[in-house]
C-alpha cells in the first residue's frame, strides 16, 4: 500500500496549514507582481496598463540584461559544484574523524552570517591597497598578479563566485549530512565486508539512497543561484560597467534607480517563468533516471 | 432646566478641552541614524514639541540603505507619513507627479520671514512647474580637498589650472604620494569629476542648450572632458587599482595623509569633525581648492556643483498641514540652522552667520566658497531624469574603466536622452 | 589509515581558510574604525570593549535581542512544524494532485525579494498586522514551507510506509502516528530544518525594516542600522555588533548539531 496510507480527509488537514499561508504571502504576492509587470508604472503614480510592452523591451532592446543573463548563467553553472562537493564533505565529515564538531562548524559559518558581513569582510580581502589577498601575493613572491578584484571587469564576477561558493556550501554539507544519518550503518558495514570500494559504496548505495534528496539540491541550487541578488549587490553593485551584473541587480536598479517599477517586474517575472520551465525540464530527466 | 444647561455645558467644556489638549500627531520619517546626525535631529525634534505642545512630531529614523524602498513601499500600501526627508530633483519628480507631495507654495510666498531667510536659488531642486514642494535640511556641493601639509612639504602651490594640476600630480607621485584619493567603486564620485571638467570647459551654457533639444552629448566638451580623465589615468593621478577601491577606503588614504587631494562632497567636512575616529589636528592640515579651469576653458574657476540635499517634505495625506508647515518653518529657522552647523558641520541653505569660534574652520572655508562662488551648478540627476542620468553614470564608468573611448561613452547618454524625445 | 589523515588534513586546511574572515572581523571589532583601514590585518593594541558596550547601547540590543528570540523561535517552530505535518501528506498520499501540490511549493523559491515586497506589504496592511510582529512571523513561515517541506518530504519518503500500516492495524489514527512515531523519526531533519530556518530568519533584515516601524518590536538587524550612515559605517561598532548577533545562532548550532549526528535507532528502519 505504496502512498495510500491517508485518504483525502488526512491528507488536507495535514496539509491546510502550510498550504493556505503559502498561498496567501507567497503564492499571492507573486500573481500580483506578474500584473505589475503588464503595466506601465513608477512604483508611485499611477498605473497605465501597457499588456506585453515591457516583455518586448526586455527581449529586444535591453543589451544589460542579456549581460547579465550570461552572468547568472555562469553562477549557475559554477555553483552546481557545490553538489558533488557537499556530498563529498558531508560523507567524510560521516566517518571518523577527528575534530568533525570542530569542521562541521567552521564550515557552516559563512552560512550563519548575513550576507552583508561576508560582502564587507570579502570586499576588504579584495581591497587592492590594504586586501589581504594581494598582500598575500607580494608575500609569495607574486607581485604581478595583483588586481583590482571587485574593480576590474576580468575578475569582478569570478571574486563574487568564490565568496558565493563559500557561503552555500554549508547548507548542502549539512543538508546532506541529515540525510546521510538516515541510512543505516550496518548496510555500509556489510557493504565494506563484501569488499566494496568507497567510491561503488558511495556511488551504489549513498546517491541511490539519497536520490531524493539530491534531485531537491539539485533543482534548489539552480533556482536560488538564478535568482542571486546578495553578494552581487552588496560587493559590486553590478559594477564596473556591468561586468558583475545579474538578472536579480539588474531588476533592482530598474525598479529602484530608475523607477521602472513595472518593467523590473517583467524581469523578476522572466526570470520566474525561467526557473519554472527549468524545473520541469529537471523533473523529466529525472522520473527517466528514478531508482 | 438649570442643572440640564449647566451639565450640557459642563459636558462642553471637558469635551473641548480634551479635543484641545490631545496634540496633533504628525509622522516624520528620515534616514540620520548615525551619530551625530541623530541627536542633532532629535534634540531639534524634541525641542519642536516642548515649545508647540499642541502639535507632537514622531520622529522615526529608518536605516538608509532601504530609505527609499521603505518610502516607495509605505507609498504604495497608503502608509506613508505625514512628513518626511527626501532629496528634490530627479528624486522627488515622480512623487510630486503622482499627486503626493503637499504644494507649500502659497504659504512659502505669504509668508516673508520664510522666504528670505534661504540663499537665493536653493529651493530650486524642489520646485516642479513654478510650485514648491520642499525646504531644504541641508546644503551641499562638491570640493577638492587637499592636504596642506603635504603641499608644503612638496613645495606646490594650489594649482589654478588643469596644467598646474597635472605637474603637481607629477611631483606628487615623485614623492611617492598618490595624488587624488578617488574611489572606483563608488561610479557617482566619477561622475562629479566628469561634470566638473566638463562645466570648467563649457560654462554655465552647457545643458540649456541640450535640454531645450539643440544639442546632445556628442559636443566637443563632453569629449574632452572624458579625455582628459583617461589623461589623468595615465598619468596615474588615481591609487593603484583605483577601480576597487570604495568609499571608505578613499577617504582614509586622505585622512592618513596617504593621498594629497580628495574630490568629494562638502557632507565629508561632518566626517572630519569627527575627534574620535580621526588622526589628530587633521582638520588642522585639510583645505579647500576650486577645481582648476582649463586654459582655454569658458567656465569659471570658482563655480560649484552642488545644491540642496535632503529637505523636508510633506504629504498630501497629511492630515493637519498647518501644524506641518509649523514644523517645516521652524525646523529651517535661523537658530536651528546655526545648531545643525554647529553640530554636523553642514550648511543647510539658510542664511546665518557662522560664529568661527564654534564651527570647524573647513565649514567655514566651504562657506566662503559657497558665498564667492560664481555660481551653483546643479547636480547631473537634476538636470535630467533618471534614466539619462543612469546613462551618464554608466558613460562615465566605461570612461574611468577605459572600456569604451569617450566618443564611445557619451552614445549612451544620447541613446538615454533620444528614448524620452 | 591514510586516507583518514589526509581526508583530516584537507578539512582542517579549508576550515583554517574558513575561519579567517570571520577571525579578521572579531579581531576588527576590538579595533577603531582608522586602525581596520590602516592596519587591518595586525592585531589590535589593547582588547577594547568599547566597541561592544558601544554597539549594546547605541544597537539598542537588550530590546532588540529579546525581540529576535521571540520571532525567530516562534516562526521556526510553526516553519517546522506546518512543514512536517505537509511532507508526510504528500509521502503517505501520492497521486497526481499530491506531486502538482509539492512542486507548486518550489515555486516560490523562483522569485526575487523586491518584487513582492508591496503587494506582501498590501496583504499585511489589509490584514492589520503593519508594524505588528504578525507581519513577520507569518511571511516568515509561509516563505520558509519550499525548502523545508522539500526536505521533510525526501525524509518521510525514506521511511517505509509499512511502520504507518503496522500502527494503524494497532487503531492509531494519522494523527498519533505522525505525532508519536514519525516526528520522533524525522528528528536529524526537522533539526536541520530548525537551523536553517532559525539563521534565515534571525538574519532577515528587509522585512524587519519595511514592515517595522515601532522601535520596541524591532529586531537585532534593524539595530544595526546605528551604524550605517548615508555615506560613511562605523565599522569598528558594526563589527562588535555582528559578533554579537552571531554568538547566538553559533551556539545554537553547536548544541544541535550533534543531534544531527546521533543517528536514529537502527531497528525502526531496518528494511
Amino acid at each position: 500500500m505504496n502512498g495510500k496510507i491517508l485518504n483525502k480527509k488526512w491528507f488536507t488537514l495535514f496539509l491546510l496549514p502550510a498550504l493556505t499561508l503559502y498561498l496567501i504571502f507567497v503564492l499571492l504576492p507573486i500573481v500580483w507582481a506578474s500584473i505589475y509587470s503588464l503595466q506601465d508604472w513608477d512604483g508611485i503614480g499611477a498605473m497605465n496598463f501597457i499588456c506585453l510592452q515591457n516583455y518586448f523591451k526586455l527581449f529586444t532592446d535591453d543589451p544589460i540584461f542579456w549581460q547579465a543573463l550570461v552572468n547568472t548563467l555562469v553562477l549557475m553553472g559554477i555553483s552546481l559544484v557545490l553538489i558533488p562537493a557537499g556530498l563529498i564533505m558531508a560523507i567524510w565529515l560521516n566517518t571518523k574523524i577527528m575534530l568533525k564538531s570542530f569542521f562541521k562548524t567552521v564550515i557552516f559559518l559563512p552560512l550563519v552570517m548575513p550576507s552583508v558581513v561576508l560582502g564587507i569582510l570579502w570586499a576588504q580581502i579584495y581591497n587592492p591597497i590594504s586586501g589581504l589577498l594581494n598582500s598575500a601575493l607580494v608575500a609569495f613572491g607574486l607581485p604581478h598578479l595583483q588586481r583590482a578584484w571587485l574593480g576590474e571587469p576580468e575578475t569582478a564576477l569570478l571574486a563574487i563566485l568564490v565568496v558565493v561558493l563559500w557561503q552555500s556550501i554549508g547548507f548542502y554539507v549539512i543538508v546532506y549530512l541529515a540525510g546521510l544519518q538516515n541510512i543505516p550503518e550496518e548496510m555500509i558495514e556489510a557493504a565494506k565486508i563484501d569488499g566494496a570500494t568507497d567510491s561503488v559504496i558511495t556511488l551504489q548505495i549513498i546517491i541511490p539512497l539519497l536520490s531524493n534528496l539530491i534531485k531537491f539540491t539539485l533543482i534548489f541550487n539552480i533556482i536560488t543561484s538564478l535568482k542571486y541578488f546578495d553578494l552581487v549587490f552588496i560587493m559590486t553593485r553590478g559594477q564596473p560597467d556591468h561586468a558583475s551584473e545579474v538578472v536579480a541587480t539588474h531588476m533592482y536598479n530598474q525598479a529602484f534607480d530608475l523607477y521602472n517599477y513595472g518593467y523590473a517586474s517583467a524581469i523578476a517575472f522572466t526570470l520566474f517563468m525561467a526557473c519554472v520551465f527549468l524545473s520541469f525540464v529537471l523533473n523529466r530527466v529525472f522520473r527517466r533516471y528514478e531508482y | 432646566m438649570r442643572k440640564i444647561v449647566m451639565s450640557v455645558c459642563l459636558s462642553l467644556l471637558i469635551f473641548s478641552s480634551m479635543v484641545m489638549a490631545a496634540p496633533v500627531k504628525l509622522s516624520f520619517w528620515h534616514m540620520e541614524t548615525m551619530e551625530p546626525r541623530k541627536s542633532t535631529l532629535e534634540t531639534m525634534v524634541n525641542e519642536f514639541n516642548r515649545l508647540y505642545p499642541e502639535i507632537e512630531i514622531e520622529a522615526l529614523g529608518i536605516d538608509p540603505s532601504i530609505y527609499m524602498q521603505k518610502i516607495q513601499t509605505a507609498m504604495a500600501g497608503a502608509q506613508e507619513p505625514d512628513l518626511f526627508m527626501f532629496w528634490g530633483g530627479g528624486k522627488l519628480k515622480p512623487y510630486v507627479e503622482a499627486g503626493k507631495i503637499a504644494k507649500i507654495t502659497e504659504d512659502f510666498a505669504s509668508d516673508h520671514n520664510w522666504k528670505s531667510r534661504f540663499l537665493p536659488g536653493v529651493l530650486g531642486v524642489y520646485t516642479f512647474d513654478q510650485e514648491i514642494y520642499a525646504v531644504p535640511g541641508e546644503f551641499q556641493s562638491i570640493v577638492m580637498y587637499y592636504n596642506k601639509e603635504i603641499f608644503k612639504q612638496a613645495g606646490l602651490t594650489v594649482p589654478k589650472t588643469m596644467a598646474d594640476l597635472e605637474e603637481a600630480i607629477k611631483v606628487l607621485k615623485g614623492q611617492q604620494v598618490i595624488p587624488i584619493a578617488y574611489p572606483g567603486k563608488e561610479s557617482w564620485i566619477g561622475e562629479y569629476y566628469y561634470d566638473y571638467l566638463t562645466i570648467r570647459l563649457a560654462g554655465p551654457e552647457l545643458f540649456a542648450n541640450i535640454i531645450n533639444g539643440e544639442s546632445n552629448f556628442s559636443q566637443d566638451v563632453f569629449i574632452e572632458a572624458g579625455n582628459k580623465i583617461v589623461d589623468l589615468i595615465n598619468l596615474g593621478a588615481f591609487p593603484p587599482g583605483y577601480q576597487g577601491v570604495d568609499y571608505m577606503t578613499a577617504q582614509t588614504l586622505f585622512v592618513t595623509g596617504k593621498a594629497a587631494m580628495y574630490l568629494q562632497g562638502s557632507w565629508a567636512i561632518g566626517e572630519f569633525m569627527d575627534k574620535e575616529r580621526m588622526p589628530e589636528g587633521f582638520t588642522q592640515r585639510v583645505g579647500l581648492m576650486n577645481f582648476p579651469v582649463f586654459a582655454e576653458g569658458k567656465g569659471d574657476p570658482t563655480t560649484l556643483i552642488g545644491g540642496a540635499g535632503m529637505g523636508y517634505v510633506m504629504t498630501e495625506k497629511c492630515s493637519n498641514k498647518s501644524a506641518g508647515l509649523k514644523f517645516m518653518k521652524w525646523i529651517t529657522e535661523k537658530p536651528q540652522a546655526i545648531f545643525k552647523s554647529e553640530s554636523v558641520g553642514f550648511l543647510t541653505g539658510v542664511d546665518i552667520k557662522l560664529d568661527p569660534n564654534k564651527v570647524s574652520p573647513l565649514l567655514l572655508d566651504f562657506s566662503e566658497m559657497v558665498s564667492g562662488a560664481a555660481r551653483i551648478s546643479p547636480y547631473f540627476e537634476n538636470v535630467f531624469s533618471p534614466a539619462v542620468k543612469n546613462a551618464h553614470l554608466n558613460a562615465v564608468g566605461k570612461i574611468f574603466a577605459k572600456s569604451a573611448r569617450p566618443e564611445e561613452a557619451v552614445q549612451l547618454i544620447n541613446k538615454a536622452l533620444a528614448e524620452e524625445l | 589509515m591514510i586516507k583518514r589523515k589526509i581526508i583530516f588534513f584537507i578539512l582542517l586546511l579549508y576550515s583554517l581558510f574558513s575561519l579567517f574572515p570571520f577571525g579578521w572581523m572579531v579581531l576588527s571589532s576590538f579595533k577603531t574604525d582608522l586602525q581596520i583601514f590602516i592596519s587591518p590585518w595586525s592585531l589590535p593594541e589593547s582588547f577594547n570593549y568599547i566597541n561592544y558596550i558601544n554597539a549594546w547601547i547605541k544597537g539598542n540590543f537588550s530590546r532588540y535581542f529579546i525581540n529576535s528570540v521571540y520571532i525567530t523561535l516562534i516562526s521556526v517552530m510553526g516553519g517546522v512544524l506546518f512543514s512536517s505535518m505537509a511532507g508526510y501528506a504528500f509521502s503517505r498520499l501520492r497521486s497526481k494532485l499530491s506531486n502538482n501540490l509539492r512542486q507548486l511549493f518550489l515555486l516560490g523559491l523562483m522569485i526575487p525579494g523586491y518584487v513582492t515586497l508591496i503587494p506582501l506589504f498590501i496583504i499585511l496592511k489589509n490584514l492589520g498586522w503593519y508594524d505588528t510582529h504578525l507581519a513577520l512571523i507569518i511571511p516568515y513561515i509561509a516563505g520558509s514551507m519550499p525548502i523545508n517541506i522539500m526536505l521533510m518530504y525526501a525524509t518521510y519518503q525514506n521511511i517505509p510506509q509499512d511502520i504507518d500500516e503496522a500502527a494503524i492495524i494497532d487503531g492509531a489514527s494519522p494523527w498519533r502516528v505522525f505525532w508519536m512515531i514519525l516526528m520522533p523519526l524525522t528528528r536529524p531533519t526537522a533539526i536541520t530544518v530548525f537551523i536553517l530556518m532559525f539563521i534565515s530568519v534571525w538574519n532577515e533584515f528587509l522585512n524587519v525594516l519595511i514592515f517595522i516601524n515601532n522601535p520596541a518590536l524591532k529586531t537585532l538587524q534593524a539595530g544595526l542600522m546605528a551604524f550605517r550612515g548615508q555615506y560613511q559605517t562605523d565599522y569598528a561598532s558594526l563589527f562588535a555588533a555582528l559578533v554579537i548577533t552571531i554568538i547566538p545562532i553559533v551556539i545554537i548550532f553547536i548544541v544541535m548539531q550533534d543531534k544531527i549526528t546521533k543517528g536514529m535507532a537502527a531497528g525502526a528502519i531496518k528494511s
